[in-house]
């Protein structure tokens, strides 16, 4: 017997900490029906039943506005599960309580878990379970998804709710509201839940409002009173409830709060933040280098094994285990990228640098939230595009995604590198941090362009919980890499796999042996009048036609064009107007194919094409003028 | 008032919620008339501010609090640009060690019975300052009582 059960609750209560305790690594992520929400489901079998768990989206409440929020009710709504477990803190229960209130008015089947029982526990709060379930009506369960407890408990009540089916009774709002939402319920079918749709239209809800089929029925003034009332009266019960269930003693100041002032301090948060961030990068890429470097050595000699000779074996060898290869060597530096940046937000830390950095987001038209998500574009645009589905806003994430491309990634480093090294030999570290300044320039103006061009809209609101700090889990955080990095390996490996084969193609014919005459020189020829303007040769526009595919393959083509990379010659200003191109020029294939399944329409990505090309054509031309210029 | 004006520190009580998309939102996480907040925090330069509504801390920028007309609850320590002219004790002082330093060679310490004219100059043991609005509302009092005033003047007569 198959039991759907859905994971109900707030934001940042450990639901999923508490979904992947009870399903372990059964677990497989996909998209929600028509928008890129992450729908998160698993299974466990237990007593000869299969226990399907659903993780819903953390919301506040029923009335949504948001897509986050839609989600959940229209979940719970339309395809109810057996049971619904909604889970609460049980540090902080109030809001946690008000969304069960909502969601036991839906009138489903419904278990109520106070979590982070083991938290409480340490901070002096108590429950008294029995006198809860009485006065709720329903079974109550305390578990703690870092100790384990209460986990056996649960699905043992789950199975039990799904056999029983409890229905609570409604919280009574009094005469007044009563009689309005008596006298309401006739507005709906039958189909409705009739109670459910006449509370949220008293609360101004606009589902309820289109609902509507069987009678007039006016917004005034007066009904925005009754929705506060309404809000007051599941306040004031849910208070009279926890002041006989639970006991609390006053903790003291502890250590956590002492760091936190420092962590969130006015003047020196971001100092901070941005150290911590420079150590966990460098870490990361420590840690990862030498596995990056292994897997290119394993991936030199493979292609080396097979020779290529022959067609067959040149398109082995040169075409997939480079071409794949070459992208495949860097999954390591993502993994271990996401690994800190599972660290940060499993501690809770994350949404207090959003805090920090939200001013400053603000007048870019984004909140702090897109900020962490931008950060992640250093390592890779891919990573980027892909964590913008953890925002909310429809218009916020399509902005980040659309931004992301001018954050200077990893795979450019090595393109940069080379023409410093060619170019600037002098000057190394002041033209990288030059480059990484002109990057974020970029990246802040292109978010008032796409702003102001493509999304016109309100500005996204910044209700946020700072949750408390916890202790990171190894195995939370590694479902979290494991959950981000395999989309890399899965979308990024597929079309990277089909472009190396073309362009091996366009190297190979005709003539294998001179390059000249191949069909890339061809194209590079007929492509190089564009380019006129900006100084460039036919090699440098054929490797940026390759580059179109994996930035790093600007380097290896040129390493081609010109027998190798010591034999690659560049004019000071052709390289300053070549690297200036080069950091946004177009963004790469893995990135569009992430922008394309993220936004889920073409039109992002043409956008993004003739945006990103044109805006750096023009930078690069005001580069090579001024150099002209001073030179 | 509104709750984006409440200096950080302070405990304020919602009185009423203003027409607003984000209504049902702040409603559910319980900013809601007769709750009490206190104002825990800001981000630089001063927007969002971290509140705290029951138990949990929850961030919103200062175009979201001005939705939310609260009251200030009298009998608390209030800061120092918040009160009528009188008398009254330090209560807390909520400032890094520089600005403690600062106002303690002004004579403004916790515990010092201080007097706040009209024109938000203060009147310590010490002399009377002019410390400027962003020292002042770090400063937090509470009205002085009658004994309290008749002990610090013995002690100054000494």
């Amino acid at each position: 017997m198959v039991i759907t059960v859905g994971l109900v609750g707030n934001p940042n209560v450990g639901k999923t900490s508490l979904f992947n305790k009870l399903v372990g690594a059964r677990q497989y992520v996909a998209n929600w029906p028509g928008v890129t929400v992450s729908r998160i489901e698993g299974a466990t079998s237990y007593k000869d039943h299969t226990l399907h768990f659903i993780d819903l989206p953390g919301v506040y409440t029923l009335s949504a506005t948001s897509i986050d929020e839609k989600i959940t009710r229209d979940f719970l709504l339309l395809t109810p599960p057996n049971v619904t477990v909604v889970v609460i803190d049980s540090v902080s229960p109030e809001q946690g309580m008000y969304l069960l209130l909502e969601v036991l008015e839906l009138g489903l089947n419904v278990i109520a878990v106070f979590n982070a029982i083991d938290e409480a526990k340490k901070k002096g709060v108590h429950f008294d379970k029995n006198l809860l379930q009485d006065s709720l009506g329903i079974p109550v369960i305390l578990t703690s998804a870092h100790s384990g407890e209460g986990i056996i408990e649960l699905k043992d009540t789950i199975v039990s709710a799904f056999k029983n089916n409890y229905r609570a009774k409604f919280l009574d709002y009094g005469y007044e509201i009563e009689s309005l939402v008596k006298s309401l319920e006739h507005c709906f079918g039958e189909e409705y839940n009739k109670r459910f749709f006449a509370l949220k239209l008293l609360e101004g809800d606009e589902l309820a409002k289109s609902k509507i089929s069987y009678c007039e029925f006016k917004l005034d003034e007066s009904t925005e009173e009754i929705g506060v009332e309404i809000a007051k009266c599941r306040y004031e019960y849910i208070n009279s409830v926890l002041s006989v269930c639970m006991q609390k003693s006053s903790a003291p100041i502890t250590d956590i709060e002492a760091i936190d002032h420092v962590l969130t301090h006015k003047y020196l948060g971001v100092p901070i933040f941005l150290s911590l961030l420079y150590l966990a990068f460098n870490f990361t890429f420590k840690v990862s280098e030498p596995l990056v470097n292994l897997l290119e050595f394993l991936f030199g000699k493979l292609a080396e094994t097979f020779g290529n000779s022959t067609l067959i074996t040149s398109l082995i060898s040169d075409g997939v285990i480079n071409g794949v290869g070459s992208v495949i060597s860097f999954v390591p530096s993502i993994f271990a990228l996401f690994l800190a940046l599972g660290i940060m937000e499993e501690s809770g830390y994350l949404p207090r640098i959003a805090f920090l950095m939200d001013r400053l987001m603000y007048s870019l038209r984004l909140t702090g939230r897109s900020f962490m998500t931008l950060l992640l574009g250093f390592g890779c645009n891919v990573s980027s595009v892909m964590a913008a589905r953890g925002l909310s806003d429809e218009r916020e994430r399509i902005t980040t995604i659309l931004v992301s491309p001018f954050i200077s990634c990893n795979a450019r480093i090595p393109v940069y590198l080379m023409i410093i090294n060619v170019a600037f030999s002098q000057r190394k570290a002041e033209t990288f941090f030059f480059i990484y300044i002109l990057s974020i320039i970029l990246t802040a103006i292109s978010s008032r362009v796409v702003n102001r061009v493509v999304l016109k809209g309100e500005n996204v609101p910044f209700i946020m919980e700072i949750p408390r700090y916890r202790f990171p889990k190894l195995s939370n955080i590694l479902t979290y890499v494991w959950n981000r990095g395999k989309h890399f390996l899965q979308k990024a490996g597929t079309i990277i796999f089909f472009v190396s084969i073309v362009v091996w193609a366009l190297t190979y014919f005709p003539n294998p042996d001179n390059i000249e005459n191949s069909l890339i020189a061809i194209i590079g020829k007929n492509l190089e009048f564009i380019f006129k303007p900006l100084g460039f040769t036919w090699q440098t526009v054929a490797a940026l036609f390759f580059g179109g595919v994996a930035k790093e393959i600007i380097v290896s083509s040129f390493a081609q064009f010109y027998g190798s990379i010591e034999k690659v010659v560049l004019h000071p200003i052709t390289a300053a107007t070549l690297m200036t191109f080069i950091l946004g020029y177009i963004p790469c294939f893995a990135t569009l194919a992430a922008i394309k399944s993220e936004t889920g329409s073409s039109k992002y990505v043409i956008f993004s094409v003739i945006y990103s090309f044109s805006i750096s054509y023009v930078l690069a031309l005001f580069v090579n003028l001024i150099g002209r210029l001073v030179i | 008032m509104r709750l984006s004006e409440v200096p950080v520190g302070t405990v304020v009580e919602v009185r009423k919620l203003y027409r607003s998309d984000i209504l049902p939102k702040l409603r559910a996480v319980g900013i809601l008339p007769g709750v009490k907040i206190e104002i825990i925090k800001a981000a630089p330069m001063g927007d969002p501010r971290i509140y705290k509504v029951f138990d949990k801390l929850i961030s919103l920028r200062n175009s979201e609090a001005e939705i939310v007309e609260v009251d200030i609850i009298q009998d608390q320590p209030l800061p120092a640009t918040f009160v009528k002219p009188g008398k009254y004790v330090v209560v807390k002082i909520q400032a890094g060690k520089m600005s403690r330093y600062l106002l303690s060679r002004c004579g403004i310490i916790e515990g010092a019975l201080i007097e706040i004219k009209e024109d938000k100059k203060i009147v310590t043991s010490a002399g009377t300052f002019d410390i400027g609005f962003g020292r002042l509302s770090k400063v937090f009092v509470s009205p002085a009582k009658k004994e309290q005033i008749s002990i610090s003047n013995c002690i100054q007569s000494f």
